[in-house]
């Protein structure tokens, strides 16, 4: 069990009605892919659509003209995810993990 | 609009220039080389001064001259075009002074006809100008003299008769010659930095009103229309899009606080948990938000009108930035957000930078608790910590220079730590200029080389290399690595910090926002079919790149002329030998020097003096320029 503080910045405030909470992840060593699985079962597909490119399986870091989706951004601790291991990166007891967009 | 013929479009027609000594106003035609090599606005500006201003003079002497300026863009339908440019030797740093401000008044000078306005001299009493499209006339502001910034907007569009009137004017701080005071348009726009209001003030230079009802002709009207589509789908889908749409500039702060790169008491920390509950952009939109708003022409819509609606602190006003929540806020240790709102709106008033202003506050309560500053040297005022009261008051008292303190903080920070021994190690500031609210220790090329290089001093918005921290894919594209986008990496800053000051220099030119090219609309080729179908000067991507590393060579070659070196482009002592102490960018210093090696190379600038070389000069058409520094001798070969 990993407990961790989400904080759901800007736009990321619709979809969750709250700034920010804490979270207990089942794993013992949980990455921010099992976070996100645990946003889907709090509060639906929709966060989950903002969060995550279908096409590439990853963060939208780009955004989709088409789709008219916006590029978005998950940190942990401070620190895009883009430079730790991204979606596999570790989660540990105490990390604050931030999504901004 | 095309002087007389359709050969010309977008570019405004006339320069005025106004001697406000022998009360004489020439129209002349804007010359097209102008345009063409500087577009309009800051380059514009910078050449003007460049080639009229007689270097080593005092900034608030009737010898400095002061321009303000527009560009191609404004009063047309390119994406927030609402921006104009003033500038003159900064009574802050005495190098290049530039300051950009938003609303509708520079669209309104482009419906008058004019690019730019050059003001050379000093009134012998209070002046105002008086822009009614062809019709220019230098009015008495005796009766203005001593009225704030709001008062002064009020009575003059009273006088004239016509509320569509736009005024840019300076309020008591100007008039009092503080060396932060700035320039106030709509109320609540700032031309913020540097000083310019009160270089203004020193002119017996009240306001400058404008009517203006021309029309704006451009070279391809439907290609205007569909860059404006194409560009309204690339900002509404851009990474920061809904932070400035719904929280404007305050949304910075929560990034920034969790980035760990806010300034919280003087510098002191870069982190504050007490920020979240109280100067979160969320906050502020929840507790005093009532409705956004947005300047000429902008899909982003960053500024809101705000109220506190009771209290001590009861106030209406508008757009209260990011920097103003740090400024009077965390910079101060003050977590009060109404009171922040508050002291914002008061330096609207009083015509004042809030940067600056701010961080001469935050220095002295750092002053303050050292023991350097104490009751009997503030004339009563305590400056603990968070003191808001003391901010309120310290304000005012600066932007009337009452007493010997107010004059002391009117003076700003770097003279202000001259005089108070053993504080220069903890002044915060660039030549002269206070850093504004990101900490630079944790953004290496945003802050760590971008405000030592800006040309105005500590400043974000000459680079505002945001770039540099945000988007990975675009800087492999750019740079050649994803790394060039990790904000703590030090390896790719200079190319990073080149690009970005380029296309800013062409935002500040055309004029338009640097907050929608920030990163939606950042690329030169944008930029380059932007101004194709405004002017039709088929332009492109190298074209404008070389128009913008044009502009930061004259600025250079300005500030090089002013006695700029190498030793100037520097950090505050703090930012380079002082970890910050916790937080997400805990650990980390600013490890210039070999950024500014880089810089330098990727410049072509001299790495030991910071000179412009010869062949970098005459590579873009600057062979004069060369000239002149070589005459002076302050020419790299």
């Amino acid at each position: 069990m990993v407990k961790i503080e989400a904080r759901y910045l800007l736009m990321f405030y619709r979809y969750t009605n709250k700034w920010k909470e804490m979270i207990e992840l089942e794993k013992d060593r949980p990455t921010v892919r099992d976070f996100i699985e645990e946003l889907r079962k709090r509060y639906g597909q929709k966060i989950i659509d903002a969060l995550i490119d279908p096409k590439t399986g990853d963060v939208r870091y780009e955004p989709d003209l088409a789709e008219g989706k916006k590029a978005v951004r998950i940190l942990v601790n401070g620190r895009m995810i883009w430079w730790l291991k991204g979606l596999d990166t570790e989660l540990k007891d105490g990390d604050v993990i931030q999504l901004f967009g | 609009m095309g002087g007389g013929d359709d050969l010309r479009h977008a570019v405004p027609e006339n320069i005025l220039r106004v001697d406000l000594t022998r009360k004489k106003v020439v129209k002349q035609s804007l010359p097209d080389e102008l345009a063409r090599n500087y577009l309009g606005g800051r380059g514009a500006n910078a050449k003007i001064l460049w080639d009229e201003l007689k270097a080593g003079v005092d900034p608030l002497s009737p010898d400095n001259i002061l321009v303000f300026g527009i560009g191609p863009a404004n009063g047309t339908l390119a994406p927030a075009s609402g921006r104009y440019n003033v500038s003159a030797k900064s009574p802050l740093t005495g190098f290049f002074g530039d300051a950009n401000s938003g609303g509708h008044w520079a669209a309104e000078l482009k419906y008058a006809g004019y690019g730019n306005l050059v003001f050379y001299g000093r009134a012998d009493k209070p002046v105002y100008l008086w822009i009614d499209d062809d019709d220019v006339e230098l009015r008495d502001a005796t009766r203005l003299w001593g009225k704030d910034t709001w008062e002064t907007e009020d009575t003059i569009t009273e006088e004239l008769g016509d509320p569509e009137i736009k005024v840019a004017c300076i309020g008591p701080a100007g008039e009092n010659l503080v060396r932060c005071a700035c320039v106030i348009n709509e109320k609540t726009r700032a031309a913020g930095r540097t000083g310019m209001g009160a270089v203004m003030g020193s002119k017996n230079l009240k306001a400058i009103a404008v009517r203006g009802t021309k029309s704006v002709k451009v070279a391809d009207p439907e290609g205007l229309f569909e860059f404006r589509k194409e560009a309204n789908a690339l900002i509404s889908t851009d990474l920061f899009y809904e932070l400035y749409a719904k929280y404007g500039t305050p949304g910075l702060m929560t990034i920034y606080n969790e980035f760990g790169a806010q300034t919280h008491y003087n510098s002191k920390e870069g982190y504050a948990k007490k920020a979240e509950d109280n100067l979160y952009g969320e906050v502020y939109v929840e507790r005093v938000v009532k409705h956004v708003s947005a300047c000429f022409s902008c899909p982003l819509h960053c500024s809101a009108v705000y109220a506190v609606d009771s209290g001590p602190y009861a106030c209406v006003g508008e757009s209260c930035e990011y920097e103003n929540l740090t400024a009077y806020g965390s910079r101060c240790g003050n977590y009060n957000l109404e009171s922040v709102v508050y002291a914002s709106t008061l330096a609207d008033k009083l015509g004042m930078d809030t940067i600056s202003s701010g961080a001469t506050i935050g220095f002295a309560m750092e002053c303050w608790e050292k023991g350097l500053l104490d009751e009997k040297s503030t004339e009563g005022l305590i400056l603990e910590w968070g003191n808001a009261e003391a901010i309120i008051e310290a304000l005012r008292r600066m932007a009337y220079r009452k007493g010997k303190f107010g004059n002391l903080l009117a003076e700003g920070t770097k003279r202000m730590s001259e005089k108070i021994p053993g504080s220069e190690k903890f002044a915060i500031h660039i030549k002269g200029l206070d850093t504004p609210a990101v900490d630079p220790r944790g953004m290496m090329a945003y802050g760590g080389l971008g405000y030592a290089v800006a040309s105005r001093g500590g400043d974000h918005l000459r680079a505002l290399a945001a770039l540099g921290y945000s988007l990975p894919g675009k800087a492999k594209e750019l740079f050649g690595s994803e790394e060039a986008a990790d904000r703590f990496s030090i390896k790719y800053a200079a190319p990073v910090v080149k690009f970005h000051e380029e296309m800013r220099a062409i935002a500040d030119s055309l004029d338009i926002c640097k907050y929608i090219t920030r990163t939606a609309l950042l690329l030169p080729e944008i930029m380059a079919k932007l101004i194709n179908v405004l002017t039709g000067w088929g332009i492109d991507r190298a074209g404008v790149l070389r128009i913008g590393e044009r502009i930061v060579n004259i600025e250079r070659a300005f500030n090089v002329r002013e006695g700029l070196t190498r030793k100037d482009d520097t950090q505050p002592e703090r930012f380079l030998k002082e970890p910050l102490k916790s937080g997400p960018s805990a650990g980390h210093v600013v490890n210039l020097k070999p950024m500014l090696d880089d810089y330098y190379r990727l410049r072509g600038w001299d790495l030991e003096t910071g000179y412009p070389t010869r062949g970098k000069l005459e590579e873009l058409g600057l062979s004069d320029v060369a000239d002149e520094l070589k005459r002076i001798g302050r020419l790299a070969e």
